[in-house]
């Protein structure tokens, strides 16, 4: 097979892919990924590689091609070299989740514990959240979600040598060198993520996953990160739905009457989780936008699709008003989509991808999210709600 | 356009690395676009407001300590970014203490070189060095 590489960063990535694929393929393509889902580059990814983008961005997806013409997931890689601290740690998990719930294996390489970038007095941990969502993912996808240690020395990250990639002669990525093999040996199979699903010591993983999630505490609604909680300050309730659509209808009529009109698939779920964004656009809205699909994935799903929740997820924003969305959208309706002007030659990709897919993919990060992965937004003055 | 700028930035890396690499240097840090800085330096300004700032190059280039700021075309916020740790009471330290944690040696009396790196052969600057990659992909170190 020949594997596809679409990557992001310097050449060092590739030495270091290269050295990971140890020659099992017989040839590694490189390609870049787009900086933007905007770009024409954008537009000529195969589908699922922009499905994944759509949700977010992660460094590495591997893709194998048999004939050299078609080609599915192989794995998505996303390298971690931050302090692994529970927000840290879930805006990394984000990656992990749009490859999955796309049909992609995922693997995240995230230190254990990490010193401080500046000083390296404090020492961080690995919040327990992010093996808790990978268990998770796993439990209802059945696809194989992995966190491997960067290997560190006392909390120094050790690296490639000249390179900013984890060591390779480590003991975790020998361990990722040869799961890798193994997604390459399983991908001739037709049903490839199941074959790599029942390869030898993947179940084992799995089980070292759950068992490192649960040790110490397994996260709650009220202990989202799991273990003794420190460090987290998540702002994250449970209410019953009716008692919060009746109190957010109260405020308006106009919200009232939007509400009126909520799906019954979201109605009828009895309870709510709410939690608290301080922002929708500033910041790429960091950390929220990250987060969302932890909090999905950890204490709402319970299906392949976002329609599968046991209760409702709902960002009920601080502050924040829906004008931010109106804002976005008519700038980026102004600016961005292809259709505010004529078709030419410097625009006839993204025009043609539009008149296919519209800006489903396209329009910006934070909108994009909240709009796949929440039930309803509550803004301080409007209401907005997934039609479905 | 923005993908152009950020190939060419990552072409700039790539030929980097591969000059410091064929030098015999000791690359601690280079991020290229896209890429996560790992290590970063909290210092005070000559103010005293303390600042905290992630070098695209850390690394140690014929025995100085090489901190770098790159772009394709010259940058004078980076130039300001370098000369503010140059004018710092306590950056080189700083500096120093990062260098001997990771590399577990001691950097004592080895030279810490402020270096913007870029592609216009004619910049000039003051009390910082160049490197500068030149028509052809030369290297021009200038100090």
């Amino acid at each position: 097979m020949n594997i596809i590489a679409y990557y992001e960063g310097d050449d060092g990535i590739k030495d270091w892919l290269t050295k990971l694929i140890d020659g099992r393929a017989e040839s590694i393509i490189f390609k870049k990924l787009p900086t933007s889902n905007l770009s024409s580059q954008f537009t000529k990814l195969p589908a699922y590689v922009a499905d994944i983008l759509n949700l977010d961005k992660p460094d590495i997806i591997l893709s194998g091609t048999v004939d050299g013409i078609h080609e599915k997931p192989l794995l998505s890689i996303e390298l971690a070299s931050c302090t692994p601290q529970y927000q840290h740690a879930l805006q990394r998990f984000s990656r992990m989740m749009a490859s999955v719930t796309n049909g992609c294996p995922s693997v995240v390489i995230l230190p254990e514990v990490k010193r401080e970038n500046g000083e390296g007095v404090r020492t961080y941990k690995r919040s327990s959240s992010i093996l808790y969502g990978a268990v998770r993912l796993m439990d209802i996808f059945r696809i194989p979600a992995f966190v491997f240690d960067w290997p560190n020395n006392d909390g120094l990250l050790l690296n490639e040598s000249n390179g900013s990639q984890p060591a390779l002669d480590s003991k975790s990525m020998i361990e990722l060198k040869d799961f890798i093999h193994k997604a390459i040996s399983a991908f001739n199979n037709l049903d490839y993520v199941e074959a790599l699903w029942r390869s030898e010591g993947v179940q084992d993983r799995v089980d070292l996953t759950r068992e490192q999630a649960y040790k110490g505490g397994a996260p709650t609604i009220s202990n989202p990160g799991g273990g003794n909680g420190a460090g987290v300050q998540a702002n994250l309730k449970i209410t019953p739905t009716n008692l919060f659509l009746s109190d957010i209808g109260s405020r308006s009529k106009q919200d009232s009457k939007i509400l009126a009109l909520l799906p019954n698939f979201i109605r009828s779920r009895n309870e709510s989780l709410i939690f608290r964004p301080t922002r929708l656009i500033q910041h790429a809205g960091d950390p929220y936008v990250g987060m969302i699909g932890y909090y999905d994935v950890a204490f709402c799903r319970i299906g392949k699709s976002s329609r599968d929740r046991r209760r409702n997820l709902i960002a009920h924003f601080q502050d924040v008003s829906i004008n931010e969305v109106e804002d976005t959208m008519k700038r980026f309706n102004d600016t961005s989509c292809p259709f505010s002007s004529p078709i030419q030659v410097n625009n006839i990709e993204q025009y043609s991808y539009h008149l296919k897919h519209g800006c489903r993919e396209t329009k910006t990060k934070p909108i994009r999210i909240y709009s796949e992965l929440a039930d309803i937004l509550v803004f301080s003055d409007g209401v907005i709600f997934n039609a479905g | 356009m923005q993908d152009e700028k950020f190939s060419k930035e990552i072409n700039l890396c790539n030929l980097l690395r591969n000059y410091l690499i064929n030098n015999n240097s000791n690359i601690i840090q280079l991020v290229s676009p896209g890429g996560q800085a790992n290590l970063s330096i909290t210092y005070n300004l000559s103010s005293g407001k303390k600042k905290t700032i992630f070098p695209d190059l850390i690394a140690i280039f014929n025995n100085n300590i090489i901190i770098g700021e790159i772009k394709p075309k010259y940058s004078i916020n980076d130039e300001a970014k370098l000369l503010s740790l140059l004018d710092s009471i306590n950056a080189s330290d700083k500096i120093r203490s990062l260098i001997n944690r990771y590399l577990d040696f001691d950097t004592k009396g080895m030279p810490i070189r402020m270096t913007l790196i870029h592609g216009d052969e004619d910049v000039g600057v003051k009390k910082i060095d160049q490197l500068i990659i030149g028509k052809n992909n030369y290297w021009i170190h200038r100090i």
